[in-house]
Parts: structure tokens; sequence; C-alpha cells
């Protein structure tokens, strides 16, 4: 099972040789980094296909047995979200050569070197099977994202700098939780873990870590109250980098959270708090709730797009503390969902800034007839935003809402059903600037972006119905495969 | 707020100690974290890796893919550094230049391009905001860099057999770089090693650990299965090991050396690698 570990090297090794290529004076740093997402991106199908095929796999790196050195645990899951990640990056990248090399002269290549090692990052703590090394690639990808964030607009140092105190404090809260579980467990594989731990879940010392690890990542995942840095990270950060960070980095953390939710935290540690579930949930309501009210306020196309996906958060951590099969299945769902929609949301308001210059609302007048196809990939985003099938969005929401009302909690509906209008009315906003202001301001450049910026945009876009109408396939080859020990 | 922030801390520091309560006591040698995974390396470090320090032979070996993670986490701040602080090209080329006649004092401020004039006694170059520099502070450095370097790779070189490695050998190294830039001046470290040779020499410490790794693969073996050595260089299995550690470990000291010598000029110049301190 070579091909999951080659997903993960091959941004590695683009990364160095996009410094090699730069410092020897080459300009074909573009062309390594999309050569080495590309590998990655088939290498993680052909792991995908495999595990569909084969099962479950295990990794052992360095071949040393599995508690004692690391190892991957490799399942639909993990493989299914690893490939979106590489092809996500991939098409992010596609179109982006000039941009970068007009934004950054001289230092092009560390762009594609810190972009290929987020990726890396990012491929890294999905496939990983250890609790440290988990925390040790959640520091490559934030420092790689903290670099690629701060060269943005004016303000994006600032808010580079808010998101490094906060991720600093969010992995170090991770950290002191894997310390104290090794001091009760002496482990640090996952599946050892998840062993050892049930004879002791009501351990104060292991409760203690449980309930540090699950804040720690709420806090990389920008769950309210610990949202305060993502607004400003992501809004502010240069297109190419929102672009990657956006739609990987909160949804990568919630996959950790439901792997931690349905292979690590023993069923007696979660009975013996029924507190910490309920509490999670509202805070995912209040979350729902305050993305939509706020992006309501927002007079910028990217602001506001950051302010829905502080929204999806609490849809997945929400789901995901529900705990009840269709919840689970709705969390798993929409983690591929958003990161499929979210990217093609910020793919097209990137191509948008290309083109206008700024995202600000008075800046989109007669974007529909200047960049229809761009606009056109905005739409599919948006719909699959709402919930209008046959898009992603549509199947997951609606696993979610069936499991918030098996759950019997209808505030976290109420929530739901409440955001999804909200969106309505925010694209339908845009859209109207969009379609019927005309701007005649002059010297404005007609005509859409380049093929190679539309193609990926609608590559993307193409793969939101799909992912939808896949709905059925996913929930029975990932999602059912991966709850089975749970009943 | 303050009081809101004292009362939540006293709240999390109470929280932490009611679990700290709950640990094994201190240096229990029935304590979970001494008897589970560690028994393993305990008893088998010596005879696979041939390595009578455990900590060496976990870090680069049972666990070495999170050292290599490790490696990348300090190369990418390199990265990252250079990202952000490195000052464009243009900015970095000074305009004038400051020169100082040593026998009387003088400083002469030219232009680029502009000769020296022709006076007896030697003309050194300094720094806009100079200095003096002290001959005994620059005779002890240049006295002391010579084995500090030494030193750095006997950590290197030692590290199975002692507390060292290829990150303490790289930090020691990169010392010896900066006390260079310390006692005398920026401009003499970048005379020694230029920037472009900082990082690839950093890129080409990552590549090597990354591609010991990777050649497991070709051999047909696991990533970072250092096996592969027993066919490439027909050695027994410890001993591939061992020299997979060292090889690893060369890795690692290069990247540390190269970015922190990177990260020190970036910092120290404001990002114009020209001068200052």
């Amino acid at each position: 099972m070579h091909a999951a570990l080659v997903a993960v090297i091959a941004p590695l090794f683009g990364a160095f040789f996009c410094v090699f290529s730069g410092w020897a004076g080459g300009k074909r740093e573009h062309w390594i980094a999309l050569t080495a997402l590309a590998l990655s991106a088939t290498a993680a199908l052909d792991a995908l296909l495999r595990v569909l095929k084969g099962g479950p796999q295990t990794y052992l790196l360095g071949n040393w047995p599995a508690p004692f050195g690391i190892a991957y645990t490799l399942d639909p899951l993990a493989c299914a979200l690893v490939f979106l990640i590489a092809a996500g990056a991939l098409l992010n990248l596609w179109g982006a050569r000039r941009e970068i090399a007009h934004r950054y002269p001289e230092k092009d290549h560390t762009f594609y070197a810190l972009y290929l090692l987020a990726a890396a990052g990012h491929m890294g703590m999905v496939v990983t099977g250890d609790v440290f090394n988990f925390y040790v690639l959640i520091e490559i990808t934030a420092l790689s994202c903290y670099a690629l964030i701060s060269m943005g607009s004016e303000r994006s140092e600032l808010a580079s700098l808010n998101y490094l105190l906060l991720g600093a404090a969010g992995a170090s809260l991770y950290l002191l939780g894997v310390g104290f579980l090794y001091i009760k467990t002496g482990t640090l594989n996952l599946p050892d873990m998840a062993a050892i731990l049930p004879a002791m879940a009501t351990a104060p010392a292991v409760g203690a870590a449980l309930a540090l690890i699950l804040l720690g990542v709420a806090v990389k995942m920008g769950l309210f109250p610990f949202h305060g840095w993502l607004p400003g990270a992501y809004g502010e950060a240069p297109a190419v980098a929102a672009g990657l960070v956006a739609p990987m980095t909160t949804k990568v953390m919630a996959y950790v959270l439901v792997r931690f939710q349905v292979s690590l935290f023993p069923p007696e540690f979660l009975r013996a708090a029924p507190a910490l579930p309920q509490i999670m949930v509202w805070l995912s309501v209040a979350a729902i709730l305050l993305g939509a009210v706020m992006a309501l306020y927002q007079k910028n196309l990217r602001r506001m797009l950051c302010f829905i996906v502080l929204a999806e958060v609490g849809y997945m951590a929400g789901g995901l503390f529900l705990g009840n099969r269709d919840a689970l299945t709705g969390t798993v769902l929409h983690i591929y969902a958003d990161l499929a929609m979210t990217l093609c949301v910020f793919m097209a308001a990137a191509n948008i800034e290309r083109r206008r210059g700024s995202l600000a609302f008075e800046k989109l007048r007669g974007l529909f007839g200047t960049m229809p196809w761009t606009m056109a990939g905005l739409t599919a985003g948006a719909l699959s935003m709402i919930g209008v099938p046959p898009f992603c969005g549509f199947f997951s929401k609606w696993y979610l809402i069936k499991g918030g009302m098996a759950a019997g909690h209808w505030p976290f509906v109420a929530a739901l059903v409440l955001s999804s209008l909200v969106n309505v009315l925010l694209f339908f906003r845009v859209f109207e600037i969009a379609f019927f202001e005309k701007d005649e301001r002059p010297g404005l450049v007609a005509g859409d972006v380049s093929a190679a910026r539309l193609v990926p945009l609608a590559a993307v876009a193409l793969s939101l119905p799909l992912l939808g109408l896949a709905t059925g396939q996913i929930v029975e080859r990932v999602v059912v495969p991966l709850l089975a020990p749970l009943t | 707020m303050r009081t809101l922030t004292l009362v939540a801390l006293t709240l999390t520091a109470a929280f932490l100690f009611r679990a700290a309560l709950d640990f094994p006591a201190w240096g229990d040698p029935a304590s979970p974290a001494g008897l589970h995974v560690s028994r393993f390396f305990i008893e088998r470090s010596y005879d696979d890796a041939r390595t009578p320090n455990l900590v060496t032979a976990t870090l680069a070996d049972y666990r070495s893919y999170d050292t290599m993670f490790e490696t990348v986490v300090v190369f990418c701040a390199a990265l990252a550094c250079f990202f952000i602080i490195r000052a464009a090209r243009e900015a970095c080329v000074a305009n004038v230049f400051h020169y100082r006649h040593a026998p009387t004092g003088l400083v002469l401020t030219l232009r680029r391009g502009c000769p020296l004039p022709r006076l007896r006694g030697r003309f050194e170059q300094i720094d806009s905001e100079w200095t003096p520099r002290s001959v005994i502070l620059e005779t002890v450095s240049r006295g002391m860099i010579p084995f500090l370097q030494l030193f750095a790779i006997y950590v290197l070189a030692h590290g199975h057999y002692s507390p060292g490695g290829g990150f303490q050998a790289g930090v020691i190294f990169g010392a010896s770089y900066i006390l260079l830039a310390v006692s005398h001046d920026l401009r003499t470290l970048t005379d020694h090693v230029a920037e472009r040779t900082m990082h690839l020499l950093a890129a080409a410490g990552v590549s090597l650990y990354v591609g010991i790794g990777a050649l497991a693969l070709w051999a047909g073996m696991q990533f970072m299965d250092y096996g592969w050595m027993t066919l490439a260089f027909g050695m027994d299995g410890p001993g591939a090991h061992s020299l997979g550690i060292l090889l690893v470990e060369l890795g690692v000291a290069l990247t540390v050396c190269a970015s922190l010598t990177t990260i020190f000029k970036l910092v120290s110049s404001e990002g114009t690698i020209m001068e200052g301190l």
C-alpha cells in the first residue's frame, strides 16, 4: 500500500525541488508543483480504489510493528479525503501561474514550496494513525499556512498573526492532551490507544486529556467561540492561498474529530460526561447562527464566504456530537461536500478578484455579462451551499436534519434550515448585483479569465452534482463500514 | 475582562491539577509509559540498530517518520521567514558604501562605482551605523569557530552513543556562523556563505532525509525501512540501521544549520541581508 505514502511525500519532494529550481535560476516551479500534486492525486485515487476493494489497511512506516513504530490507518474515509485534497490543491493551483509570478516576483518558488508543504501536511494528517505524528503535521500545515496567509492584502499580516497566536494555543492544548494520554496509556498509536482507553475511561486524567484534545481541535477548526481568527485569516489571504486553506483546514479538523469520536473516545467517557456533547451541539448552533448573521453584514464577497465557512463548521461539529447514525453520516458527507463546494466558490471568487481587483460588492456589477463562465461556477457552488438537489450540499444537509430530528434536537434543525435560507438571501443578493446592475466604468477589462483558470473551475463545479449523485455509494461504501463498530 | 481571564485561568489550573493527581507517581517503574511501548525500545534498540543511545534509536529509527516531518518544520520555518521578511532585490543593492580609514578613523561615504582615494593605510568597509571592532573579540571568536564546528561534527557522529544527534549538531554549527556574524559583521558571514548556498543546503538536508526513506520503496520495502542498505551495501541488518540513522541525522544537521543561519540573517538585517544587528 505504497500509494497512500506516495500521495503524502510527492508534494514534499515537489517543495524541495521548487526550492532547488528557484535558487538555481529556473522558472519551472509551477510545473514541478503541478506534477507533484498530479502524482499525489493519482496515488491517492489508487489507494482509494485499493481500500474500496480490499478493506481498511495499515501501512507500517519503517516496517516496525504497529504500536512501536508509526502506522497509517487507511480506510475509504481517509483515502477519499486525501484524494479530494490532492485534486483540489492541484485544480486550485492550475491557472494561478501568472498571478503568483506577478504578486511574488523573486519569491514565487518559496510560494510554491510553502503551498506544497501545506498540501502535504493536510494529507499527512488525514492518513496518520499516530496521535503525536498528527501533531507534527499540524505544525507543518499551520506554519506554511501562516506564511501563505500573511502575504495577501495589507491587513493580512495582522490576521495571520492573530491566527498564529490562536493556532499555536490550540496546537499546544492538543499536545498537552496527547501528553496526558501517553502518561496514562504508554502508547501513541491510535488503534492501540483505543484498545487501552475503555478500561480507564472514567479516570480524571483521561477525561482531562480528551477534553484538552477536543478543545485544541475545536480551536484549529474555528468552532464558535474559538472562531475569531477564521474570517480575518481566510478573508485577507491571497486568493490562491485562500483557495487551499479555506476548503481544506477546517474539513481536515472535522475529519479528525470524526475519527476520534468513532475510534478513540470510549463510549463510557461520553456517558460519564453527558453534558459534553450537549454543550458542543449548542456551540455548533451558535456557530451556525453567528455565521449566518455575520455573513449578512459583509460588504465583500470573500468575507461573506468566510462567515458561511464558519456556519459550515457548525454543521459538521453539530452532526458529530448529536452522535446518532444519520447525523454522523451527514457529517461525513458534509466534509466531502463542503470541501468541494467551498473550493468551488473560492476559486470563482479568485477569478473575479483577478479581473476586478477586489471582491467588494460594488465591484461585482455586471459580472454575468462579462464573466459568464466564472459566474456559472459561482452559481453551482452557491446552489450547493444553499442545498438544492442534486448538488452535494443538499444530501449532507438532509442527513444532518434527519439526525437532528432523530435526536430531538430542534434548535439544531431550526438553525440548519435558517442558515440555508440565509444562504439563499446572501447569494441572490450577490447575483442581483452581478446580473441587474450594469457597470459603466471606463477601462474595465471585458471578457472572462483564461481557460487555464476556467477549466479547473468547471471541473470542480461539475464534481458538485456528481458527488451529490454518488451519495448512495458514499454512504454504502464509506460511512457504513466506518460506523459498523458503533452498533 | 482581567477578572474574567483570572477566573478562567484559575479554573483551568484547578482542572489540570485535578488531572495531575491521577498520574502515576513520579519515577514509578510500573507506570504505563515505562512498560508498554518503551520496553520494546529498551530491549531491542541495540540489536535492531546497534545504537546504545535509546533516544537516538527511537527518534531516528522507530519514529523516524516523525523526525522527518520535524526537520521539514525547521525547513518550513526558514522558507516562511524568507517569504515574509525578505526585502525585494532592488532594496538590497546598496547605493552608498561606507569606508573607514583605519589609521585616522576617517569615514568616507562613496557612491557605487566610485574608486577609493589612494592613501596610506588600510580602508575597511563598515556598516552605516558603525560600532568599533574589538580585536580581542574578533581574535577569540576566530579561534573558537573551528572548534565549535569540529564539536558539531563530533556531536553528529557520536549521536549513537551519547546525547546529541542531528538537531544539536545543526544548532551548534549554525551557532558558529552566528558567532562569526556577531563578532565581525553580517557582511563577513555573507561573504563566507551566500544566501543561495544556505537555501540549497537546507533543501538538500531534507531531500537527503526523505530520499533515504524513499529509496526503501525502490528496494521494495516499506518507506523509512533502512534495511535497503543491506541490499545496496551488503551489510547486516543492524549495521544498515545504524548507517541509516547516521545519514538521516546528517540531513537533519544540514537543514537545521542552514535554516538557523538563514533565519538569523533575515531577522537581524530586516530582510535585506546587507548589514545590521
